[in-house]
This record gives C-alpha cells, sequence and structure tokens, in this order.
C-alpha cells in the first residue's frame, strides 16, 4: 500500500482495498449501491480532492482545510480562510468516517455526502467558484476528460461524475485502526491511565459522543451561546428553523482529537480541559439537558482526571488515516501535468 | 448424433424463451406491485400553455399585474414531479417518479412553444383526473448527486435548502433594486416552510384514456398573472426578490402559484 505507483497506478490491475470498517463499527449510512467503490472512479476523486481546480482563483483545493496529518482538520486554524484569504465561520470539520454521518456540516444543513462538494466550490469564501464554470475547467482539461471517460464511459464530465467520485474518496476515509481499536480487537492493551481514562469517557460524555465512532451524530447545545463568537451562527436552527434548535451544533466524534486542534465548531480552545469544562458551564435557553447539572461549573474534572482523558484520547489517534498514501496527494496522479500551486496562491497556508 | 443435435437445438430455444421470460420491463408493460400481475403500460404528455391572464405569453414583452405593474418574464421555471392520476372509482394510480424542469423560455427557434412533458409508465385505463407536485420530495432531495433534470448544474439546487419548486424572473420598472430586476428562486423543500405544492385537478366530463403505443395529451393553462395575486397580492414594489433560504416569503409565493395551474382539455 505504500508504493504510490503498485497500488494505483495506470496500468495496475491491483484493486484499491474496498470500503472495510473494523467490525466494530456500526452500519454505514452512505449508500454504496449507487456509487460502487472503484480504482479509476476512487482515484478521480482523490484527484479532485487535491486539486485547486475546483475553486475559482486555482488556490484552494478540499485538501487546503482538509490535511490528511491533522485527520483531514486545518491544522492550526480555528476558522478557515477560503479564496482571497476570506475566513470562514467554523472550524474544518475532520472527513473522517463519513460514511457513517447521516448529515453534512456542523448544523446538519446537508442531507447527502455526495452534493456536500456542492457548498464549499460554491461559497464565496471557500472556493468561490461556480459549478457550471468548474465543469468547464474539468471538461477541458486534458487529464480529466481522458481519466472520466474511462471511469463513467461518457462523453463530457457532469456534476454527478464529479460528486460521484469526490464520494468515493471521502467515504473510503476510514478510522478505524487506533490503537483502542486495537484493544477492542484484542490486539492491544491499554495503560492504567488509558483505561481509567476510557471509564470516564463512558460514563461522563458518551450519552453524546456515543458508541465507537464516539458521537450520536445529533445536534446539541451545549451552554456556548453566552460567550458566542460568531452571534449570527444560529447552528441547527438554521436548518430545522426551529428555534428549540438554536445554537445546537453536532457532536463531533472524539476519535483523532488528539490532532484536530482547536475545538468546537468555532474553534475556540486549544486546551483539552476548557473544552471540557464549557460543556454546561453556563445556561442557554436551549441547553442540553444532561448538562444542566453543571450550570455554573461545566464538567469540572482534576487535573489528573483530566490527565487520564488525554491518555484516552490518544489511544484514539488513527496512524494509518494520517499517513496511509492512498489518501494522499500524488503528484503521479496529475502527471504529465504539474500540481505546484501558481504564484499568486502565497496567501495560502 | 442426430438426437445430440435435436437436445442441443431444445436447449437452445429454451434457454432463448427464458431470457425473454426473465426481462424485467419488456417495452410497454410494467408488474403491478399489488396484484403481480403484468399490465400494459403507454405514455401521456403534460402540456404547459404559459398565459398572462388572456394574452398569450411572449419572452420579454410588457405586461401588467394586479398591482398595477407592468413587467417582462426572462426565466420562467419549475419542477414537476410525483404524478399520480384519480381513476373514475376516485383512487389515484400513482406513476413511477420522473422529475422534470419545465421551462417556460426555451432555447430554441420557437421561443414561446408551449413546453409538453412526457410521463412514461403510466397503466393503461380511464383516467378522470391528475395530480402532481410543483418541486421536488425530500426524499429525492437527499438522496444524493443527480444527473439529467435534477442535475445541479441546471442552477435550480442550492444544496443547505434542496430544490427550488419554481424560479421567476424578469424585469419591472416598479422593482426597487437598482437594475429593475425582479427575482423569486423559491426555496423550502421541508415543514416548516415546505415550499413544494401539490396540483390536484378533474378533468370534469372528459377522461384520459392511457394505452400502449398512443400518447394522450392533458393540456394545462399556466397563468402568470396569477404568482401575483390569490391567496395574496404581491406588489413587485414591495416585494422584489426572495432569498435563498425556505422561509414564511418563499412559503407564501408558493401558495400564489399553486393556483397558476389549470386544466383546459385533453386530447385522447
Amino acid at each position: 500500500m505504500k508504493d504510490e505507483n503498485v497500488v494505483l497506478s495506470d496500468n495496475s490491475n491491483k484493486n484499491i482495498p474496498g470500503f472495510a470498517p473494523p467490525a466494530h463499527f456500526p452500519k454505514p449510512v452512505y449508500d454504496f449501491s449507487g456509487n460502487t467503490i472503484d480504482q479509476k472512479k476512487f482515484r478521480l476523486g482523490r484527484m479532485l480532492f487535491y486539486d485547486p481546480i475546483l475553486s475559482l482563483d486555482s488556490c484552494i483545493s478540499c485538501g487546503t482545510c482538509h490535511q490528511q496529518s491533522v485527520a483531514f482538520t486545518h491544522l492550526n486554524h480555528t476558522v478557515s480562510h477560503g479564496i482571497n484569504g476570506l475566513p470562514g465561520s467554523r472550524n474544518s470539520p475532520t472527513l473522517a468516517n463519513l460514511a457513517w454521518s447521516p448529515q453534512l456540516m456542523w448544523d446538519g444543513g446537508i442531507p447527502n455526502l455526495e452534493i456536500q462538494p456542492l457548498a464549499p466550490i460554491e461559497n464565496h469564501v471557500e472556493m468561490g467558484d461556480k459549478l457550471p464554470n468548474v465543469l468547464r475547467k474539468l471538461n477541458r482539461h486534458p487529464l480529466y476528460s481522458t481519466r472520466f471517460k474511462e471511469a463513467f464511459q461518457k462523453d463530457s464530465i457532469d456534476s454527478q461524475q464529479m460528486l460521484k467520485a469526490l464520494a468515493q474518496f471521502m467515504v473510503m476515509l476510514v478510522s478505524g485502526n487506533s490503537k483502542y481499536d486495537h484493544y477492542l480487537q484484542g490486539k492491544a492493551t491499554l495503560s492504567n491511565d488509558e483505561l481509567e481514562g476510557l471509564k470516564i469517557v463512558k460514563e461522563k460524555c458518551a450519552s453524546c459522543h456515543a458508541g465507537e465512532l464516539f458521537t450520536d451524530f445529533a445536534y446539541h447545545n451545549i451552554g456556548l451561546d453566552s460567550n458566542i463568537l460568531d452571534i449570527s451562527d444560529l447552528g441547527r436552527e438554521t436548518v430545522t428553523k426551529r428555534k428549540q434548535d438554536r445554537r445546537k451544533f453536532k457532536t463531533p466524534s472524539l476519535r483523532n482529537m488528539a490532532v484536530t486542534k482547536p475545538y468546537m465548531h468555532d474553534g475556540r480552545t486549544n486546551d483539552l480541559k476548557t473544552c471540557i469544562k464549557n460543556h454546561g458551564e453556563f445556561d442557554s435557553p436551549n441547553l442540553d439537558s444532561q448538562l444542566k447539572k453543571y450550570i455554573g461549573t461545566g464538567i469540572a474534572i482534576s487535573d489528573e482526571e483530566c490527565m487520564k482523558v488525554n491518555a484516552f484520547i490518544n489511544t484514539l489517534t488513527d496512524p494509518t488515516l494520517l499517513t496511509d498514501t492512498l489518501f494522499s496527494l500524488r503528484t503521479t496522479d496529475f502527471l504529465p501535468y504539474s500540481t505546484k500551486p501558481a504564484k499568486h496562491c502565497d496567501y495560502v497556508h | 448424433m442426430k438426437k445430440f443435435l435435436l437436445y442441443s437445438w431444445m436447449f437452445l430455444a429454451i434457454a432463448a424463451c427464458k431470457k425473454k421470460a426473465d426481462e424485467p420491463n419488456p417495452a410497454n408493460t410494467i408488474i403491478d406491485p399489488e396484484t403481480g400481475q403484468k399490465i400494459k403500460i403507454g405514455n401521456i404528455k403534460l402540456e404547459f400553455e404559459h398565459v398572462v391572464g388572456n394574452a398569450a405569453f411572449q419572452i420579454n414583452t410588457d405586461f401588467l399585474n394586479s398591482s398595477g405593474e407592468t413587467f417582462q418574464v426572462s426565466t420562467l421555471r419549475y419542477y414537476i414531479s410525483n404524478v399520480k392520476l384519480k381513476k373514475p372509482d376516485g383512487s389515484f394510480t400513482v406513476i413511477p417518479k420522473t422529475y422534470h424542469l419545465v421551462n417556460a423560455v426555451r432555447n430554441n427557434a420557437n421561443l414561446n412553444a408551449s413546453p409538453i412533458i412526457t410521463i412514461p409508465n403510466v397503466p393503461e385505463g380511464n383516467y378522470s383526473g391528475i395530480s402532481f407536485l410543483i418541486g421536488v420530495d425530500s426524499v429525492q432531495t437527499e438522496s444524493g448527486a443527480q444527473t439529467g433534470d435534477l442535475s445541479p448544474d441546471l442552477g435550480m439546487l442550492w444544496v443547505w435548502e434542496g430544490y427550488s419548486p419554481l424560479e421567476f424572473i424578469g424585469k419591472s420598472a416598479a422593482s426597487k433594486s437598482s437594475d429593475k430586476s425582479f427575482s423569486y428562486q423559491i426555496f423550502g423543500y421541508k415543514e416548516p416552510y415546505n415550499a413544494s405544492q401539490i396540483i390536484s385537478c378533474d378533468f370534469g366530463t372528459s377522461l384520459l384514456m392511457a394505452k400502449q403505443n398512443a400518447a394522450p395529451i392533458v393540456h394545462f393553462k399556466v397563468d402568470i398573472l396569477e404568482f401575483f395575486q390569490t391567496p395574496k397580492t404581491i406588489s413587485i414594489a414591495n416585494l422584489s426578490s426572495t432569498v435563498t433560504k425556505a422561509n414564511e416569503t418563499n412559503k407564501m409565493l408558493s401558495e400564489n402559484y399553486k393556483d397558476m395551474f389549470r386544466f383546459e382539455h385533453i386530447h385522447n
């Protein structure tokens, strides 16, 4: 798998490994029947993911704000910035285990993974382009027009092909090979601190950070309203139009949390202890009922407990997700073309 | 040897028959999901003749709305889906789903010709009424990347708010916008601001006769004036555009366009 020329080169008949999550994962929600994982489509998805051709000024790719080494989040960014450095409004979420996510985005506003990329492509502070223009660029590009024809057997590239290819890449980003997973599989043992951290998480966090994916994929208000950074962000209410959903946000998974700082939908903190304490610390009309008992203090844990939780969280880091070259930008995908960013893209970091 | 040849021939004949029987949908029959019986099907057509009150619709031509405002239309598009046909006994036959984006202004030589859409898989029989949805239902909206008339390339999908049931754009001196445009791209595909509207019409004394190898036409008039009137009177001066977000205004406008669609007659 580490030899990029073997896994997905043009002449290789070797298939990419299929979608194969660990047995302790639940059933995915993504409907594979309409988009069977296929070597050529997956590779196209990977190319599109890392290609700034999807943005108006050819500077921003999906991979700009979803970086593999930090579990496909944006390293050291509270919020990301798109074309011309324009700031976004929410913290870039991880793309790990999207095959299980019933809705996308912090507020769940997008109902299907396949159409999700349309949001950043057309958002004026992200990639800032328009779909018809993106399709024109792809159809004009000799590499894409050839590769899409090979993969989809259609005369020209339409948005459905582009989106299905991107979805293939995204659903394959399974994170289930951490030390914790090995522990569940009986292949590793956890230290006492790690086990005690696991116990604390199960006791205090697992009603929302639930199951082996460490999220219930539901929306909760944890009381961030009183010191909200972006007052205009109404969270889940934007989607449901119901006031009782005001400033509810999707429970993020705890998987790979050690590498996905900063935390919360607005990237407000880098500190695990602060992050935990922020749960229920301040009241809100929609505060989750399970957090009401913490008003005034938040989920306060001792330094020692925090150390143990931290030790456990470290066992949820999945080196396969972070390093497998199957998910990496490969210049060989693009040969004979270059993927070097243009000079005017200096603002991207 | 002769016997062997005979057996081979018989085997081939059986194989050939089998293949035919296994075919899921031979050209013009479908299997009734309730009875398991094979039923004959045909096409029907829906014709949408656009009018402005008593006048024939023309692109970029002055018309007057009920608020006394002069307006010109440059774009009018809407989705037709979820067709059901009413049988004389009052029950409904649900036609397998198709999605059609009807464009009142077509990019061909005959700009103002009435668009006609074809609805396939209609079981043979007589029908006394029809219902359809203006818009795209939530199941289809949430089912992934689409193509054809549902392709997002067509500019009718806003990924946060689903498909726009109807888009209506033009110019009016009454508009408060600097370019004197009005732009109503309606959004909302689920409650509480679902802007998809079910249109139901009875054919009166006429019957729609669906059969194999025929394509009867149900002719509708779509009166653009009705966008501006009943139940609410919409003045372009007061409302020149909508936001790409399901809300009360979009919902209210959808109540208005519901009565744009009027059954006229049937050509069997």
